[in-house]
This record gives C-alpha cells, sequence and structure tokens, in this order.
C-alpha cells in the first residue's frame, strides 16, 4: 500500500500538469471554440524564460515564474492576434494548424537562440523527501501538486461562482445572446486567453522543475497530451479536464510500475479510446454543445 | 512495339551518354584531388533524437582535421574532410555509406555513430571494399567485422566488466537494480553485460527496469528501484537521461550508488544532474582531466575551438581521424584503399583515448586499460577505488 501511494504521488505530480495544460486549452476552447495548439510551444517557452532568469539572473523562483508569465502572456497575445483572429471564422481546422505552425515556430525559435540541448532549469524549490505513516514521499512532487491543485480549484471556484466566470460560461455557451445581454465577448475572449498563457508558463515552470530538464521539443508530446485529455474530458468541461488530466498522469506511472513488460502509451491510449467508445462526447462533456459548435474541429 | 524499342534505344543511348558524362567529369575530380587532398568521409547523426552524440564525434573529427593540417598535412599534402549526417536513420546511412563507398576518391569512410546504423554498414563496407572506422558505437558486433572494418571506441561490456569489478573491490552490494533504455542496442546489450555481472558477482537483482530514450518523467521506475531497496543501481543510459534521471531520484528518496556505462560519461551529465550525480562512478577511455601530455593538449585545443570541455565521443571522433592519419604515414604517399586498409591493420595508435591497437586481424580495439572515474566536486575526477 506504501508503493501504492509513493507511485500515485508521482502519478499526481505528473497528472496535475497535464490537467493544468488541459484546462488552458479548455479556456480557450470554451470561449474562441479553437483549439489552440500553441499552448503547448508556449508552456516551453514559459519553462526556457523560467530557465533563462535563474541562469543569468537569480535562482529565486517567484521572479523566474513572474518573468515567464509576462513573456508567455505576451507570446500568447501575439499568436492570438497573428494565428487565430485572421483564421478563426474561416474553418473550424484553420486556426488548428496556424497555431500548430506557431508552436513549432517557439520550438525552432528557442533551438536557434539557444541549442537543442537540455536544460537544467535550477530555482529555489522545496527539495527532500517527508516521510509519513510509512510513505516517502517528495516535497518536490508535493510542492508542485499543491501548486496545481490551488490553481485549479482557483479556475473552479472563479468559472462557478463569480460573475465574471457566468459571463465565460455565457460567452461558451452562445455568443450571440450574452452580447445582447450586455456581456462584452471580447473582453471575456482576451482574458480567457491571457489567463490560458498564464497557466501554461506556470505549468511550464512546475515541468521544468519536475522533469530536471527542458528542450525545446517537449511542447508538441505536452500539446497532444493536452487536446487528448481535452477530447475525453468533453471538450468544454474544467472538472472533466482536470479529472482526466490527473488520471492520465497516473495510468501512465501505474502502467510502468506495474506492468513495465508492456508497452506503456499503447495500454493508457487504449484505456482513453475505450471511454471514448462508450462516451462519445467525452467523460463530462455535453453531446448537444459538442455537436453544434466543435463537432466539427473534432 | 517497334515503336516502344526504338524508344528504348532512344533511352539506353541517352542514359550511358549522362552515365559517361558522369564518369568523366568523377575522373577529373578524383586525379585533381589525388595530386593535392586526401580526402576522407564521416557520416554521423548530427540531428534526430540523438544529435548530442553525432555532434560531438563530428567536433572531434573536424578538429583532428585541423590539427593534422596545422602540423603540414599528410605527407605534405591537405586532409580535407566530407561530412554526411544520417539524421540517427539507418536507410540514410546506407544511402550515404554507398554513396562515399562507391566513390574510391574517398580513401576511408568514418562510419555512422550509432551502432545499429553502424551494423547496417558493416557489410557494406566489406563489399566495396572500403575502410570504415567505428566511432562512438559501441554494442556488440552482430555481424563480422570483416577485413575493412575497424572500430575505435571500447565496446561496451569491457566498459561494464571495468567498472563492476572494481566496485566490487570496494563495496559490499547485496541488492542491485538494473536500469536501461529499452530502444536502443547498446542500452539493451550493455544491461545484458550487467545481469551476467551481477550474476557472477552473487548479487540479488531486485529490480530490472526501462526506460525509453524520449521520456522525461522517471518517477515511476525510480520509486520502483527504492521499494526494492537496493544498494546499487547499475545504469545504461546517456547523459541527456541520466541527468535528469538521477535529480530525479533524489526527489523521490532513492539512496544507492550509481554506476553508469559509457554514456554517463558526458559534462552534460554533471550539468543536468547537479547535486544528483555526486558519487556516480563510470568509466572512460578519455576525460577532461586527464594529464597525461596527449589528452591535456586535446583537451586545450578543444576547449579553445569551442569554447566547452569533450566528452569521450569527440575523443573517440579525435582518435578516429589520427588512426588513419597514423597508417597513412607509414606509405608514402603512395595510398589506396587496399594499403590503408593493410595498414590500418597493423596501426598501434598512442591516441586521446589511450593505446589501442587490432592484433589477430582483430575488427574491434584492443585496449590496456580504462579509466574509473567519479563525480565529486561537480567534476569527473579518476576514483582510486575508494569508497
Amino acid at each position: 500500500v506504501t508503493y501504492l501511494l509513493q507511485q500515485l504521488v508521482n502519478g499526481l505530480a505528473l497528472g496535475t500538469t497535464y490537467a493544468l495544460i488541459a484546462i488552458s486549452f479548455v479556456l480557450v476552447f470554451g470561449v474562441m471554440r479553437v483549439l489552440n495548439a500553441a499552448l503547448g510551444g508556449l508552456v516551453v517557452l514559459g519553462a526556457y524564460t523560467a530557465w533563462f532568469v535563474s541562469d543569468r539572473i537569480g535562482s529565486n523562483l517567484l521572479l523566474a515564474m513572474a518573468i515567464a508569465i509576462v513573456v508567455v502572456i505576451v507570446a500568447g497575445a501575439i499568436i492570438e492576434r497573428v494565428a487565430i483572429a485572421p483564421v478563426r471564422n474561416r474553418n473550424a481546422l484553420a486556426p488548428f494548424l496556424t497555431t500548430l505552425g506557431a508552436s513549432m515556430f517557439i520550438e525552432g525559435l528557442l533551438r536557434t537562440v539557444f541549442d537543442a540541448q537540455p536544460k537544467a532549469l535550477a530555482v529555489d524549490f522545496p527539495s527532500g523527501v517527508i516521510r509519513v505513516a510509512g510513505v516517502t514521499v517528495g516535497l518536490r512532487q508535493l510542492t508542485i501538486i499543491g501548486i496545481a491543485l490551488t490553481l485549479m480549484l482557483g479556475i473552479g471556484y472563479v468559472v462557478s461562482r463569480t460573475k465574471g466566470g457566468r459571463q465565460l460560461r455565457a460567452v461558451a455557451e452562445n455568443p450571440e445572446m450574452a452580447m445582447s445581454l450586455a456581456v462584452d465577448a471580447r473582453r471575456i475572449r482576451v482574458i480567457a486567453v491571457t489567463v490560458a498563457s498564464a497557466l501554461a508558463a506556470i505549468t511550464g515552470v512546475l515541468l521544468g522543475i519536475s522533469f530536471g530538464a527542458i528542450t525545446p521539443t517537449l511542447g508538441l508530446g505536452l500539446t497532444l497530451k493536452g487536446l487528448i485529455v481535452l477530447i475525453v474530458g468533453g471538450m468544454t468541461s474544467f472538472r472533466g479536464a482536470a479529472i482526466v488530466g490527473m488520471a492520465l498522469g497516473i495510468m501512465e506511472v501505474f502502467a510502468t510500475a506495474f506492468a513495465p513488460s508492456l508497452p506503456r502509451d499503447a495500454l493508457v491510449y487504449l484505456v482513453l479510446i475505450a471511454v471514448l467508445l462508450a462516451r462519445p462526447a467525452g467523460l463530462f462533456g455535453r453531446r448537444v454543445a459538442l455537436a453544434q459548435q466543435g463537432g466539427g474541429v473534432v | 512495339v517497334r515503336k516502344g524499342y526504338r524508344g528504348l534505344v532512344f533511352t539506353v543511348v541517352a542514359a550511358s551518354g549522362i552515365a559517361l558524362t558522369g564518369c568523366g567529369e568523377e575522373a577529373s575530380s578524383t586525379s585533381s584531388s589525388e595530386t593535392t587532398d586526401v580526402k576522407l568521409a564521416a557520416i554521423t547523426a548530427v540531428t534526430g533524437p540523438f544529435g548530442a552524440f553525432g555532434e560531438a564525434i563530428k567536433q572531434g573529427v573536424d578538429l583532428a582535421v585541423k590539427d593534422v593540417n596545422k602540423d603540414g598535412g599528410v605527407d605534405g599534402k591537405d586532409l580535407v574532410i566530407e561530412h554526411a549526417d544520417d539524421a540517427s536513420n539507418k536507410a540514410e546511412a546506407i544511402a550515404q555509406f554507398r554513396r562515399f563507398a562507391s566513390d574510391d576518391s574517398f580513401l576511408a569512410v568514418i562510419g555512422p555513430n550509432l551502432s545499429s546504423n553502424a551494423l547496417a554498414t558493416t557489410p557494406l563496407a566489406n563489399q566495396f571494399k572500403a575502410p570504415m572506422i567505428v566511432t562512438g558505437a559501441l554494442a556488440p558486433w552482430s555481424v563480422p567485422f570483416g577485413d575493412w572494418v575497424f572500430r575505435v571506441g571500447p565496446e561496451t561490456s569491457t566498459t561494464v566488466d571495468a567498472l563492476v569489478s572494481q566496485a566490487a573491490d570496494s563495496f559490499d552490494f547485496d541488492r542491485v537494480g538494473i536500469v536501461h533504455a529499452s530502444d536502443t542496442d547498446q542500452s539493451v546489450a550493455s544491461a545484458d553485460v550487467f545481469r551476467k555481472q551481477a550474476k557472477d558477482m552473487g548479487y540479488t537483482v531486485a529490480a530490472d527496469v526501462a526506460f525509453q530514450t524520449s521520456d522525461t518523467d522517471y518517477s515511476a521506475m525510480l520509486t520502483q528501484l527504492k521499494e526494492a531497496d537496493v544498494d546499487a543501481v547499475f545504469a545504461s543510459a546517456v547523459a541527456v537521461n541520466a541527468g535528469p534521471m538521477l535529480a530525479q531520484a533524489k526527489t523521490v528518496g532513492l539512496d544507492a550508488q550509481w554506476i553508469g556505462d559509457g554514456g554517463f560519461l558526458n559534462p552534460q551529465l554533471i550539468e543536468l544532474g547537479g547535486e544528483g550525480v555526486e558519487g556516480v562512478i563510470t568509466a572512460t577511455t578519455y576525460y577532461p582531466g586527464a594529464t597525461d601530455s596527449k589528452s591535456a593538449a586535446f583537451t586545450k585545443s578543444y576547449v579553445d575551438e569551442y569554447g566547452s570541455e569533450p566528452s569521450q565521443n569527440s575523443a573517440i571522433g579525435y582518435d578516429s581521424v589520427m588512426m588513419i592519419v597514423d597508417a597513412l604515414e607509414g606509405l608514402d604517399g603512395d595510398a589506396d584503399r587496399a594499403a590503408l586498409r593493410k595498414a590500418l591493420a597493423d596501426v598501434k595508435v598512442d591516441g586521446v583515448t589511450g593505446t589501442f591497437s587490432f592484433p589477430d586481424g582483430s575488427g574491434d580495439s584492443v585496449r590496456e586499460s580504462q579509466t574509473l572515474v567519479r563525480v565529486a566536486g561537480g567534476t569527473f575526477k579518476v576514483w582510486d577505488g575508494k569508497r
């Protein structure tokens, strides 16, 4: 049982970061009906910014994270202007491809400015282990899980309980109706994109700390994981993204821990495909909304 | 039918015309290069998942060429090298090798640096009768080296043998864990040697785990090792995996003596692993702190050129060129591929990776010794066998 708990912590540390990426996807998809494939690239940009700050200025976590958030928000806004806005109303796939291009551009840029070699992200962060009732848990992992869960709960609270959150949901459900009720849909979109970028930056820093090393090529895999969680979680559901993201991380870790001889990814994706076959709209998706708006995208 | 036949004749004539022109050009370029340059080819994987190694070997090769030419070249002729990138891809490695091997103006080919790719081109080297030097591909060779293939780098098992037997003298291991990358030939082979060694030493292999080179999160595997309560971890991994892996080992509370194969010996291990790699033991033919005059001169020359310390791979790339130059210098400028092959078989190299030769028709280098090193205070230091 203690072994199980230790692996559960490993899974949660990985899974909460997947969940954060997926929540960024949900934010953008919810209000814009756009799959922003640049988010994986933005995560890596956040990690690289933090690495650059810690390498050149100092290893203060908050400083590195703050600068990463600013850089990624600016990059996210530029991508929104250049790669999303011009093609958003053409067809559902166009923004997916343009943002995928933007993600590759970020990867190429990082590779050119720095190089393809992995970088160690060394910022001040709790380390060492604690033992509780026979279970040894890394403080680093606990802190990552704590930060990620706090962010998730915070976003959940804002979306479900505050006026801004209600407006966001209104825009997500029916933009015309929301506007006729004097909700500034444009403003809501800007806020959603900004928050998604900030989340991507924080996720990048957490991933960098958790993995110990970052490379420019991490982005594409993260985009893919985020999209899978988004789809299985039900496209517009924050709760779906959070739960499926954590489940994906736990499944990956458990597959390695308990079935090491089997191909891990094949096993994990088989489970996810089974979920989709049973519930085509995703675990927390509503069939109607999906068919109306996002169906064409998936 | 007649029309088709005429068309065929035309095609054949046109094709042979092109072929003849092609030959003519090739012949003239060969004759001009014979009088001025000594031409070599090198295939490395500088792009693809293992680009870092290919790049390290290529840098070593380029530095050797530069040093040779600075010292007056080979018998007064300039040494020229043409590089090709196989992109870590076997089909590409074969295509590039065929291109170089079928062009006699290249005296020798410094072969692909990935084991699976170099294995694939080994029969071709013998078929084309083109000398091929194997650099960083360290897996056991599953095909005969033949007369035309010479490997500079030490085979994985020799490194692992040296490591485990020395460590056994110094530590009382009981339970050991084995870690390898399931997607590289070399690592799979290295893990086999570790398993055999552990058995010979009477250790219990309490955990035998694998990762993939593209992995970034090793926590599940490391927790398994911790749960198995191992005293030591025998790991076959390259530095880009091993560095972060050992950093993560600290965060899951795994406390064991790590012993790594040749892939560990790279400054990147320390950059990426930080405090997590303190105390790690590995073996090498070259390390940046080596003080013998050859190694020290190479290290200085490399740092001047590239601004960072060389890895064992760069040293192997360097010695690959120097070995060809050694062989050529015995030939008094009268070199063709057959003469070079003969000279290579007799060469005894005193290089930056130590002394090695190819006795009794062996294609695999035989080395006198390998140095064991340990990470201490953030650098590799020669290990004296103390705990």
